[in-house]
């Protein structure tokens, strides 16, 4: 059944070659792939800002979101009235995966006194997407093993394509040269995390389009109650929070039911603001039916000082 | 399985060292088997429809060369009618249920035909017409039926070309299920060189291509003219790379193994008429057409008139082969219509050219016509693009208002998309016209050679795109 190899230098010159082949690309790979980490670590930008969060920030109260987090939470305003320092870690385009991530990183380092958590409608909705959006968090792997598991959920090869030095910046070479320019400015204002909107919505409000039937993603969940839990476990002031939306949102979204449910088992406060008349009837506060603007954001980050100052 | 998954890099890595390390008697089961395996791997239940057809088709060709007389054309037919069939029932029924709605709707009924809710089972349209072309050979007396079950499963079914082609012939690829082949250093390399190029075009260049193509064709009314016409040209490069990479893995697999597949495209960004691109693009499924439609049709030995029948029949059938929708017959119509006044207008345009001089410099000339079939090839491809008649006209409308201004979606996209299509220019520009000249990857210098192998490596991991998606021509 088996063939008698009657080529075997053909077989041997093929893989010798394979082999030659291999080596250069290892080394080229090797090369290019340390030289974009270098640069990667000194670039400025919303990558410096995760390197930051995950490596840097001793902030007492931190800030875990995505856009709606960078834009919402204001922490000059908890700095002030709490007294305590406060960091935005929120990026944008990031949910559950990133921020239960960014977490695990920090709790490695030191512990924060209070955490705020932004929390969606549909949060916990199974969409490959989630997965996809964690590759921000690649060039991590190396130096940070606790996030490992997590990044290794985007694929059953995520291992086998993180050997090559060059994967965790995938088309991010641009941008990082770009990012390492003595000219470059970032397009808006930010502070601590903080972006500024300053813009106002000047549409009327709207119906939001939301789907209800959604199946969950037991992964995301699992994200959830682990972020939940170990701030528990090392006695951190945790408050979920829903952000206000600047449409009509039908009541009963099952990720906020759960989400809420595993808060009040963890006894941690979870507040819904998705349909507070406060923000509804006040479209100067909004900068987009998703985001609120400047004014908003220092209307919100108030009436969250006053919920954690009535808990203490 | 796709050919840009590492799946597939694995299963190729398995099935190859086992099919040279196996005697030659047992390797079309190898082939047969891993076939199998590579269809399964996308809906497992669908193999059924092609074992029906297989089995259809296998004794159809045996009963065409025992029998002779009207019983030969009456198994044809049934052969020919039950791979269509399989078609009109998982491909166009829905198509044909939701028309008829429309017409009764118009006349005050309701529709009492039942919709189907099945997905189409991949690469249907591939293997079907491949299977066709084997009972039509054996009934013309061109291929003799293959009286191995197996072989002839495999001729249907071998995995790289199972899913999207190209469309063989049976007197191309039947015999070479029984040729001998050994492991051939410079044909391996070959082979590997030409997968590694097409990938290269599939991930690099049609993928990052997508994602721009996606975003504006996503969401099309809210998108300036300038920036419909840019998604456009940037579709047409996407759609070239993503099925001729497709093509090129599939043939680069191929020839790894010995076995030598139909070249499928040959650069018609370069067509200098649209009736050369077609002689250039998806060149196995131009050519079926030619052979088993345009032929019986008549072919050239007809009247003038009759002749661009002909021609438009071919294209609106070709049209419909792409999809059940009907921007796929105005698609395959326009492109009929393009040919048709390309022929009638030919003796004018020469004239023309000569009158003001052009036909004195041929670089000029050829530039302006590869340029003008490029954009008519551009603009006809918004009616492949859009998911309807009314969305292409208003794409259509919108491109011709010219408005500004160019969105994009950060520089770094802009940069990379570009850079991509440069690449691929002066590539396919240096294969057309400097074929002799200069060759990285076939350089006498074993360094050159090994680098640019390296660098085309290194590229995929800097610029591929791997969260990308599927090829176009899978749904097809």
């Amino acid at each position: 059944m088996i063939h008698r190899v009657n080529n075997k230098k053909h077989y041997q010159k093929f893989l010798l070659q394979c082999l030659i082949l291999l080596v250069i690309v290892w080394t080229i790979d090797f090369t290019i792939g340390n030289g974009l980490r270098y640069f990667y670590f000194k670039q400025k930008g919303e990558d410096y800002r995760t390197t930051y969060s995950m490596e840097n920030t001793t902030a007492d109260l931190l800030i875990f979101g995505s856009s709606r987090g960078n834009r919402q939470y204001y922490p000059d305003v908890f700095e002030k009235r709490l007294g305590l320092s406060c960091y935005n870690v929120s990026r944008q385009g990031q949910f559950m995966f990133y921020h239960d991530a960014v977490l695990k990183s920090i709790l490695k380092r030191y512990t924060p006194k209070v955490v705020i958590l932004d929390f969606r409608f549909g949060e916990f909705k199974k969409n490959k997407d989630n997965y996809d959006r964690l590759y921000c968090l690649l060039p991590y792997y190396k130096n940070h093993p606790e996030i490992r598991p997590l990044l290794e959920q985007r694929g059953k090869y995520e291992k086998l394509k993180l050997i090559s030095a060059i994967y965790p910046f995938n088309s991010d070479m641009y941008k990082i040269a770009l990012r390492n320019l003595p000219s470059y400015k970032e397009e808006q204002a930010i502070n601590k995390g903080y972006v500024y909107y300053n813009n106002i919505w000047n549409r009327p409000i709207q119906k939001a389009n939301d789907s209800k039937d959604y199946s969950i993603d037991s992964n995301i969940v699992k994200s959830y109650e682990y972020f939940i839990k170990s701030c528990v476990e090392r006695k951190i002031k945790v408050l979920v929070v829903v952000p206000p939306y600047f449409s009509i949102k039908e009541p009963n979204d099952v990720s906020i039911t759960m989400a809420k449910e595993i808060a009040k088992r963890n006894a941690v406060k979870f507040i819904d603001y998705s349909q507070d008349t406060v923000f509804l009837n006040r479209r100067e506060l909004i900068a987009d039916p998703i985001h609120l603007n400047n004014n908003g954001a220092i209307v919100l980050s108030a009436m969250l000082v006053d919920s954690l100052n009535k808990n203490k | 399985m796709l050919f840009n998954s590492i799946d597939f890099v694995i299963f190729f890595i398995v099935v190859t060292t086992v099919y040279f390390s196996l005697a030659h008697k047992y390797r079309w089961l190898l082939l047969l088997v891993s076939s199998c395996y590579f269809y399964m791997s996308f809906v497992p239940i669908y193999i059924l429809i092609l074992g029906f057809t297989i089995i259809i088709d296998y004794f159809a060709g045996i009963f065409l060369e025992t029998s002779a007389g009207k019983k030969r054309k009456l198994f044809l037919i049934g052969s020919l009618i039950a791979n269509i069939g399989v078609l009109a029932v998982f491909k166009y029924y829905n198509f044909l249920n939701d028309n008829i709605s429309v017409l009764l709707h118009g006349a005050g009924y309701k529709n009492p035909i039942p919709y189907l809710s099945i997905l189409l089972p991949i690469g249907l349209s591939f293997h079907t017409f491949q299977a066709m072309s084997y009972t039509i050979e054996v009934y013309r007396g061109n291929q003799r039926a293959e009286r191995h079950f197996g072989i002839y499963a495999l001729y249907v079914m071998f995995y790289p070309q199972l899913v999207a082609g190209p469309i063989e012939r049976p007197q191309n690829l039947l015999h070479q299920f029984y040729d001998k082949h050994e492991f051939d250093y410079d044909r391996v390399v070959d082979g590997l060189k030409q997968m590694l190029w097409g990938l290269f075009k599939k991930i690099v260049i049609a993928d990052r291509l997508a994602i721009y193509v996606n975003v504006v064709y996503g969401r099309y009314e809210t998108h300036s003219g300038l920036t419909l016409l840019m998604a456009t040209i940037f579709f047409s490069f996407q759609m070239y790379c993503d099925f001729s990479g497709y093509s090129d893995i599939a043939i680069g697999a191929a020839r790894v193994m010995g076995f030598k597949l139909m070249t499928n495209f040959n650069r018609p960004i370069f067509a200098k008429s649209t009736g050369e691109f077609w002689k250039r693009w998806h060149i196995s499924l131009s050519t079926w057409f030619k052979d088993y439609l345009y032929f019986p049709l008549g072919g050239n030995r007809v009247p003038i008139s009759r002749l661009y029948i002909n021609l438009f029949i071919v294209f609106v059938i070709s049209g419909l082969w792409h999809g059940a929708n009907w921007t796929f017959i105005v698609w395959g119509a326009i492109n009929g219509f393009y040919l048709i006044f390309g022929l009638v207008t030919k003796k004018y345009r020469d004239k023309f050219n000569t009158m003001i001089g052009l036909d004195k410099y041929p670089a000029l000339h050829t530039f302006i016509q590869v340029i003008t079939v490029f954009i008519l090839v551009c603009l006809v491809r918004v009616f492949f693009r859009a998911k309807s008649i009314q969305e292409a006209v208003f794409i259509l409308k919108k491109i011709f208002s010219f408005s500004g201004p160019v969105w994009f979606d950060g520089t770094s996209m802009v940069v990379m998309s570009f850079t991509a299509i440069i690449i691929l220019l002066i590539v396919e520009l240096k294969m057309e016209y400097y074929k002799g000249n200069f060759s990285l990857f076939n350089n006498e210098n074993r360094i050159i050679r090994k680098l640019s192998y390296a660098v085309l490596i290194i590229m995929i991991l800097l610029f591929g795109v791997f969260d990308g998606g599927q090829f176009i021509y899978f749904q097809f």
